[in-house]
């Protein structure tokens, strides 16, 4: 072959590859771009947002309200029944970033006006109701498992949107708020896009195995909630457990995020046993923790929940067991031998915003399950829980009642 | 609900994007069908042997996601999970049981022989068997993902095995139908060289190129790949 011939073959050559890579970088773009922007969007949230509120053990009386600035500040939180004439409650003594006020003497089943003010400068206001002391009907909802996958913000955003106008009266968020506890820019994200519900919605949270990285030390700075301040070796910032009366209903949140036989310390156990035995008289009773005892999942069945906690869940007539960890919409039910008209329902609420399970085996005491974005609420009157499980676009996956027994 | 394992559809769309994007690389990189067949005369035989077989896992991976995506979707359309969030999965098992199906004819059932077909049949079954039978038995689903992953890598080789093997007798018997015909130069007649041509129990190759055409492959690409991007926002195609 001539010397023209060749190089004519080797721009031809190189013409093909140049035309090649410039596809290829065509078809690579959109998707590399679209994981680009979500990283960045969901590594940069700022730390403002707007305050959270939560509570101890007795709502009816006490509240706290929690916020986050930038900066270190003191901030003071006023307060009153018309949202027109708020008065100054509490300053903060000392300054800090992660702030929390405590409120105590508060009028049973009331609903609060908030206003945070940092230099006399309002940062965020908001609205709860104190519980009732007294049976009163009311709702809440749940989900769980609202970490966002690494590379986009989830779904948490859509449950979010969907639930802002929904006046409930909290939410429950069962564990795995956030994706790596350790890091606090996943704190960032999740308060940022709780911040659409936050002002009227307060939180009910449960710890998750997520949660707990970093030896809970960001998600304790977060929610003081938990009654718990024994240090052991496993969990040196205590355990995460709690529990309150609201209404009819007795709520118990308990530490079990992997089930491990390490987290069935004595303190928890026997503060569970007193719990339950306290709320017997209770029309309602529902217990929640991350780990579930069985699920159509990843995990299966958890022996030490199985062995353990079932027994003491049948034994005091606990009406619904409610757990996340595994990302799919559950539910099940559990045959009580000792209270054999109260057979135990239990709910997987991992639908809240974590990338879901690839598959599902269900177990024999699975009902109905499906991995889909949605959130559970529950409507509480005199005699009967009826749970509703919804799309977030509003359409009912799965609905059931639950009499006193 | 049956008490089986079943993948759900929302890995569809994320294996589809992948798959659908790799099969576009693909098309990108690789010669093109007569380009190949150039190629082929030119190398010595055993690199054509090791060319077949790295392409046979290629081929193989993608006949059996194909396998997962259409086995999928049909689960969600038999019932297995509710149909109340269909605006979330609709998307996904349509994508599945189209891309499903077009990755499994693609690849083996287009012009099948009958060994092709008995092998893609044990193929199917060792999938399903290990899909939903083996890993509903499974104690702790996350500790088997690696398992889930050397099956599916054994049966891929299974694949690039036989489709290896295939070529070579194939060639064996090119090769000695050359030299039957340069001895028997002037009796060879017209039914004997029909008789050495394979025998397709079914052709549908050009009826399949005239439908996936390249332009409903991009169409596919762009849709699937935006159906992923959703998904990983809780969301879907018909949702708005």
């Amino acid at each position: 072959m001539s010397s023209r011939g060749k190089s004519g073959e080797f721009l031809s050559n190189l013409r093909a590859i140049i035309l090649k890579a410039f596809l290829t970088i065509l078809l690579l773009t959109p998707v590399t771009v679209f994981m680009l922007v979500s990283y960045f969007d969901v590594m940069n949230e700022p730390d403002k947002h707007r305050p959270w509120v939560s509570w101890y053990d007795d709502p009816a009386h006490q509240i706290y309200i929690g916020w986050e600035t930038e900066d270190e500040s003191i901030g003071t939180v006023y307060l009153g029944e018309d949202p027109e004439s708020l008065s100054p409650e509490k300053t903060e003594s000392t300054a800090c970033k992660i702030h929390h006020i405590n409120i105590e003497g508060l009028n049973a089943d009331t609903l609060y006006f908030y206003d945070v003010r940092i230099d006399d400068e309002s940062i965020g206001k908001g609205q709860f109701r104190t519980a009732p002391t007294e049976y009163t009907p009311f709702s809440f909802a749940m989900t769980s498992d609202t970490q966002q996958p690494k590379i986009t913000k989830g779904h948490h955003y859509r449950i979010a949107k969907a639930i802002e106008n929904r006046n409930y009266t909290f939410l429950s968020i069962v564990g795995d708020h956030i994706d790596s506890g350790d890091d606090k820019q996943h704190f960032n994200n999740f308060f940022k896009t709780a911040s659409i519900y936050a002002d009227t919605i307060p939180f009910v949270p449960v710890i998750g195995n997520h949660d707990e990285r970093g030896r809970m030390y960001w998600f304790t700075r977060y929610y003081p909630n938990s009654i718990n301040k024994t240090v052991i070796p496993d969990f040196p910032n205590g355990q995460f457990y709690w529990s309150f009366n609201w209404s009819n209903v007795h709520f118990t949140n308990c530490h079990f995020t992997h089930g491990y036989s390490r987290e069935f310390t004595d303190t928890q156990m026997d503060w569970l046993e007193n719990d339950l035995k306290s709320a017997k008289d209770m029309p309602f009773r529902i217990v929640s923790f991350h780990c579930p005892i069985v699920g159509s999942g990843f995990y299966g069945r958890n022996e030490n929940l199985l062995n353990i906690m079932l027994p003491l869940l049948k034994q005091y007539n606990v009406s619904a067991v409610i757990s996340g960890h595994e990302h799919h919409w559950e539910r099940g039910l559990f045959l009580n031998e000792i209270h054999p008209d109260n057979d135990i329902t239990y709910l997987i609420l991992g639908g809240g915003g974590g990338a879901f399970d690839p598959g599902l085996r269900p177990q024999p005491e699975t009902i109905i399950a499906t991995p889909t974005p949605c959130y559970t609420e529950v409507a509480a009157s005199s005699n009967s829980l009826t749970f509703r499980t919804l799309t977030l676009e509003g359409n009912l996956i799965d609905t059931f009642f639950m009499g006193v027994s | 609900m049956l008490n089986i394992f079943t993948v759900h559809p929302y890995l569809i769309s994320l294996i589809g994007a992948v798959c659908q994007t790799l099969r576009f690389l693909a098309r990108i990189w690789l010669p093109s069908e007569d380009e190949a067949q150039q190629i082929e005369k030119r190398n010595p035989f055993i690199l054509n042997v090791l060319n077949q077989f790295v392409n046979g896992i290629g081929q193989g991976l993608l006949f059996l996601f194909g396998v997962i995506m259409f086995d999928s979707a049909l689960s969600w359309i038999l019932g297995q999970w509710v149909y109340t969030d269909w605006r979330y999965q609709l998307p996904s098992v349509v994508l599945g049981l189209i891309l499903g199906l077009q990755f499994v004819f693609d690849t083996l059932l287009k012009k099948p022989e009958k060994l092709e077909l008995i092998f893609a049949s044990v193929l199917i079954a060792g999938q399903i068997y290990f899909i939903h039978f083996y890993s509903a038995i499974l104690e702790n689903l996350k500790d088997q993902f690696t398992l889930a992953l050397v099956y599916l890598s054994v049966l891929a080789v299974c694949y690039a095995i036989f489709s290896t093997v295939q070529y070579i007798i194939r060639n064996i018997s090119k090769t000695e139908q050359k030299k039957q015909k340069s001895k028997n130069q002037n009796q060879q007649n017209d039914s004997d060289i029909s008789r050495k041509t394979p025998k397709y129990l079914w052709n549908i190759e050009e009826k399949y190129n005239k439908i996936f055409t390249l332009k409903w492959d991009i169409i596919l690409l762009i849709i699937i790949t935006i159906e992923a991007m959703l998904k990983l926002y809780g969301t879907s195609l018909f949702i708005w």
